[in-house]
């Protein structure tokens, strides 16, 4: 399989325990709250595999700022910054984005025609570009990626241990990411109600 | 979902480092070969079977509530219907994306895209048009068939090739409309199952504003949309069938006719020598006659100057 993949489109995904239990934590949070999908960042670093595509490897996630409703859900830009504030926080530097993630409250996983395939190919100059959709209350986690100039796959996903990510030099989070406080969120779509800027991640701590 | 991108995620042509070999040999890819995954697509028809899983860090997941490693590697046959949804070409190029795609250009392989139904439909017209032109000369043969049994034995010749290219159009048409039902009936699955998600969620916690209403209807109408392309399907499909009806009953109204010629020819004396230089054929029209037009009877060609 592998030696078909071509460029640098990722053959495989690893993910790191943290990341996979932050997004499951979020995505649980906010439909317990609100009843609304939910969504945020995948951080870690890309590889090549030796015969041939990449290896993204995903170590951490971050909550994101959106807009979401029952059905969709719009990540906003400044779910970059406030992901890089919230990794800077818990001391985890040298990730980029390799990703996005958002959840299907119990409508299982998959693009949708008219939303997350439009939004995936708005990153479609990445490579490497990862879109995850997970639905937690069916145990239903996929990551989708890019296996051809045109064409998405629902890629080979595992999970990475501790030990797997020492090996390859990435960090390991000692905690996972924080969800982003209401306020904050609040005050980061709609700038005039203002929030909490100072310390977004008092609240909320997973551990 | 709808996500916009930052500056700082342009990639393209940085080098990535190798994985190390230590890690590259334990991922479990070997586990995508059986076939059951989309991964098998990209698969030789010899792939060995499974290997067993090599990577106990990896493979291995805490017994926790969370997760189960079964869970992320789930990708069974049901999600392949994935992998169709995402070449629906209804997507529109971001204009905040400096390198998104110009309106216009080609985005999806040719070939992969779900076809509009309007060329189908017109070219089902078209054959329908065909085949009432053929129908129509076949009517004009059988008053040929009385005066010249010569004539009408080519003219049948040529209408059973006719009916021979309207079958293969008709295989055609049919092999096109599969493609179209199975891409149809996967992504009416995936929006089957959304449909589901969305009437628990509605049952679990109904809507409390108008605003809640009008998300939910808008995702209602991406199954919708797919409801009314597999039903036009499903048209397409009666259509096709009554189409193989009209090819067959011209084709035994073509038996009949040769029979008729046949037996004309048994019955009437020697033809008289043909002139070599004029000679008559029978041609069947090659458009309707317009209303109120005088039939049109035989047309003479020359057979040396065949330019009519």
């Amino acid at each position: 399989m592998m030696t078909n993949m071509p460029g640098s489109y990722p053959c495989c995904v690893l993910m790191g325990e943290a990341a996979l239990k932050t997004i499951d934590h979020v995505v649980r949070a906010v439909y317990d709250e609100t009843g609304t999908e939910w969504g945020g960042l995948l951080w870690g670093r890309v590889f090549a595999h030796p015969q041939g595509g990449s290896v993204p490897v995903v170590v951490a996630a971050t909550d994101g700022i959106c807009e979401a409703t029952r059905v969709s859900c719009n990540i906003l830009p400044a779910s970059w910054e406030a992901g890089r504030e919230t990794l800077s926080a818990l001391g985890i530097t040298g990730l980029e984005v390799v990703g996005d993630f958002h959840s299907h409250p119990r409508m299982r996983v998959f693009l949708s025609a008219h939303a997350d395939v439009p939004a995936y190919w708005s990153f479609g100059h990445i490579p490497h570009w990862l879109s995850m959709v997970v639905d937690p209350w069916h145990g239903d986690y996929g990551i989708f990626a890019r296996r051809g100039e045109q064409e998405l796959y629902r890629a080979p996903s595992s999970l990475a241990s501790e030990e797997v990510l020492r090996i390859l030099d990435l960090p390991v989070p000692a905690r996972l990411s924080p969800r982003i406080p209401s306020a904050y969120l609040a005050s980061a779509i709609h700038p005039s109600r203002g929030g909490n800027h100072d310390d977004p991640y008092h609240a909320h701590s997973i551990r | 979902m709808s996500t916009i991108r930052t500056v700082d995620q342009h990639r393209d042509g940085e080098e990535l480092p190798i994985l190390p070999p230590s890690v590259a040999a334990l991922i479990p890819l070997d586990h995508y070969a059986d076939g059951t995954t989309s991964a098998r697509v990209t698969e030789p028809r010899s792939a060995p079977a499974p290997a067993p899983l090599r990577l106990p860090h990896i493979a291995t997941v805490p017994e926790d509530r969370f997760f189960h490693r079964d869970v992320l590697l789930a990708d069974g046959d049901d999600r392949t219907s994935l992998v169709r949804e995402a070449h629906v070409p209804d997507w529109e190029p971001d204009p905040r994306s400096a390198t998104s795609r110009q309106p216009g250009e080609p985005v999806f392989r040719p070939g992969r895209v779900i076809r509009s139904v309007t060329p189908v439909a017109v070219g089902t017209a078209v054959t329908v048009l065909t085949l009432a032109i053929a129908a129509a000369g076949l009517g004009l043969m059988v008053a040929d068939v009385a005066r010249s049994a010569a004539n009408t034995s080519q003219a049948t010749q040529d209408l059973d090739r006719r009916v021979v290219a309207l079958e293969q159009v008709l295989g055609d048409r049919r092999l096109q409309g599969d493609e179209q039902y199975d891409e149809l009936r996967a992504a009416l699955t995936a929006q089957a199952e959304r449909t589901t998600g969305i009437q628990e969620q509605l049952a679990a916690n109904p809507p409390a504003s108008e605003a809640e209403v009008t998300a939910l209807q808008q995702g209602l109408q991406s199954v919708e949309a797919v409801a009314n392309r597999a039903a036009t399907q499903s048209a397409l499909q009666a259509e096709a069938a009554t189409l193989r009806q009209e090819v067959n009953r011209l084709a035994v109204q073509l038996g009949t006719l040769q029979a008729t010629v046949n037996r004309l020819g048994a019955a009437a004396p020697p033809p008289a020598p043909t002139p070599t230089a004029v000679t008559t054929r029978v041609e069947a029209p090659t458009a309707l006659p317009s209303p109120g037009a005088a039939p049109r009877g035989p047309r003479v060609g020359s057979g040396t100057n065949d330019d009519d």
